[in-house]
């Protein structure tokens, strides 16, 4: 009997002592949309490359809106150069794009990052430390971040793109860093179905 | 079997949190840990310098135990002093950070960066050491209260200091200043680019 009190308390103690850390910068106005909801037409900002308007569809330079972009999926990460999980979490970024593209999906499903509260600059800083491979935009002004749910970083949006519908839903979220870019496209695909 | 299920508790337990503990000495601080100020007044104080003025000189206390004066670099180094208004604080603790990733831009441009605060040593050492810790010095001008901070004109009245930067080049003279909206991080960009145009 007392061995057992005693394991439950060191149970209880582990769990109040080794609560696992929010790998995110997240703010105390956070109010992410719910998974089932709409997507705004979101106005995308920020310097591209011709390879990633191509990639993405697009038919010209900035700006232009989130329903433009061609795929049936769209994974937006809500990022800031400043935030230190994002910086940490660069590589996994990178990682998940090569898994896109590597299990023949680059058509359908498109990666995009958004440096919130970041300048063009902020961005280049970003894409140019961690050698980013996919398109990321600007949103200096939160602007994109209001229409997001003011949310911490990272934060990843899962959408399916509906434009028949002229919609875009939210089916899978995350606050935080990914537990792996395998584990996190796979739930991805998943919820989109 | 009634003592083997708690043990196994335990042990699973462990396994499962102790992973999430390790990247945990890593993070950034949490939410938590942070004051929310909410909405302040943007600006608080009058400027007492301008682009073309000698910069005050200045030693401070730093978070690594020595002092820091702005003398030391004349004719070595270009100097650029971040103000940061509090420790613990929303903002701050998002603005640093940044600074992290982009140590190579002040080494090309020969360029110290310093950051300060008028909080004390102890505070700012608890703070920058829970961000992880950064590359650049950190300075506190606590005492005699904001000195460096009234002397440039960006002391406010509840002692905290503006959220500005100040690019002062080898000479001592000031080459830019931004002095902010203390709500709002300032871009880093316009501050590279006066940091190239000394070179």
């Amino acid at each position: 009997m007392r061995i057992t009190l005693i394991s439950i308390a060191f149970f209880l103690f582990v769990l109040c002592t080794n609560a696992p850390a929010m790998q995110a910068s997240d703010n105390a106005a956070s109010h992410p949309l719910p998974v089932g909801s709409l997507m705004p037409d979101l106005l995308l900002r920020g310097e591209l490359s011709p390879e990633h308007i191509s990639h993405l569809g697009l038919k010209g330079s900035a700006p232009r809106r989130l329903s433009e972009i061609k795929a049936d999926t769209v994974i937006l990460v809500a990022f800031s150069m400043y935030c230190p999980h994002c910086q940490r979490e660069a590589p996994a970024l990178n990682e998940l794009h090569a898994l896109i593209e590597s299990r023949g999906l680059a058509d359908n499903v498109k990666l995009i990052g958004v440096g919130i509260g970041n300048s063009d600059f902020e961005v280049q800083v970003f894409r140019d430390k961690y050698a980013t491979t996919f398109p990321l935009f600007s949103d200096p002004d939160f602007t994109v971040n209001k229409e997001i749910g003011e949310v911490g970083t990272p934060f990843f949006y899962v959408l399916a793109m509906n434009p028949e519908k002229k919609e875009i839903r939210v089916v899978k979220t995350l606050l935080g860093r990914m537990e792996s870019a395998e584990t996190f496209f796979d739930q991805a695909m998943k919820a989109g179905e | 079997m009634i003592r083997i299920l708690p043990a196994s508790l335990f042990i699973v337990a462990l396994l499962l949190f102790l992973p999430a503990r390790l990247p945990a000495q890593e993070a950034s601080i949490p939410a938590e840990r942070i004051y929310d100020v909410g909405q302040l007044k943007p600006l608080d104080s009058t400027l007492k310098v301008t682009v073309g003025d000698p910069a005050p000189d200045f030693s401070l206390p730093t978070i690594s135990g020595e002092k820091i004066t702005l003398a030391q670099f004349r004719g070595s180094k270009n100097v650029v002093l971040s103000f940061i208004p509090a420790a613990w604080t929303p903002v701050c603790s998002g603005q640093w950070p940044g600074y992290n990733i982009v140590q190579d831009m002040f080494e090309q441009t020969d360029t110290l960066l310093i950051g300060v605060s008028a909080d004390n040593v102890p505070t700012l050492n608890a703070w920058v050491q829970e961000m992880g810790g950064v590359w650049f010095p950190v300075a506190s001008d606590f005492y005699p209260h904001g000195q460096l901070a009234e002397a440039l004109g960006i002391l406010r009245s509840s002692g905290e200091t503006e959220r500005a930067l100040f690019l002062i080049d080898k000479e001592g003279i000031i080459r830019y200043i931004d002095v902010h909206d203390i709500n709002s991080r300032p871009d880093l960009g316009p501050l590279v680019k006066a940091m190239q145009e000394l070179q």
